[in-house]
């Protein structure tokens, strides 16, 4: 199984625990508190996942997000995250592998936010629990 | 051009937030074994301040796409220099050490909240 799904409901108490730990300033619209726009890759923390190791050191390469609306307090958000490539290269430190993670958060179908996340590992490919296809 | 001073307590904090607990963000002999002097930032809390601190100055602005590069990581007890440069459609965002060395790198586009 390469992706998992997870419904998050967005609480005005979330947002802004979120939004203190980084020093985001707080932002409103239509009386809502927005998640700062870096929210989504905690999120991750409410998913199994089944092809990754707990505990497993892995370097974030790159991360991106890409909005059609805000995130905002009292939304309902069902989320998606899935593994959509491994790719091996040789590196200076050894053997790299690139794993390229899409999370896509929709509420009420329409969707929000879509963040495609790299995480490398550097070393051989012991991992078993990697599912590729 | 920012300068933001990174202490063991915000990374505490963040970690917290986020629930991101990998040991060498916070524990001293994690990071030594990785071969860090001190415990490192997690790369998103660095992302995540970069977005404050322009929108601390931007406060009619959401961001609506951000991209971001993670080139070394940064020691607690460090300075993060944040340089944004602004063109039409897009801030750039770079955070450097005080030596001069790029720790991230990356840009985003804005829209009116």
């Amino acid at each position: 199984m390469n992706s998992v799904r997870h419904q998050i409901l967005m609480t005005a108490e979330w947002i802004s625990d979120y939004a203190q730990s980084i020093e985001a300033p707080v932002q409103t619209t239509n009386g809502n508190l927005i998640a700062p726009s870096t929210m989504p890759i905690i999120f991750w923390q409410a998913f199994e996942i089944p092809w990754l190791s707990k505990g497993e050191p892995l370097l974030h390469g790159t991360q991106k997000f890409s909005y059609q609306a805000p995130i905002t307090a009292g939304m309902t958000l069902d989320c998606e995250l899935a593994l959509t490539s491994k790719v091996q290269k040789d590196g200076r430190q050894g053997k790299l592998t690139f794993y390229t993670h899409t999370l896509v958060c929709k509420c009420e179908d329409e969707l929000i936010v879509t963040a495609e996340t790299v995480l490398i590992r550097v070393g051989d490919d012991h991992d078993e629990k990697i599912h590729n296809g | 051009m920012m300068r933001k001073y990174i202490t063991a307590e915000a990374i505490r904090q963040y970690a917290a937030a986020s629930q991101d607990l990998a040991a060498i963000h916070l524990d001293e002999d994690a990071a030594a074994e990785a071969g860090f002097k001190r415990p490192i930032a997690h790369g998103m809390y660095l992302m995540g301040l970069a977005q404050s601190l322009y929108i601390e100055a931007h406060q009619a602005q959401w961001i609506t796409q951000y991209d971001m590069k993670f080139h070394k990581p940064i020691e607690v007890d460090n300075v993060v220099i944040f340089d944004f440069s602004e063109d039409d459609c897009m801030v750039k965002v770079t955070l450097t050490t005080e030596a001069g060395d790029v720790i991230a790198s990356g840009a985003f586009s804005v829209k009116e909240v």
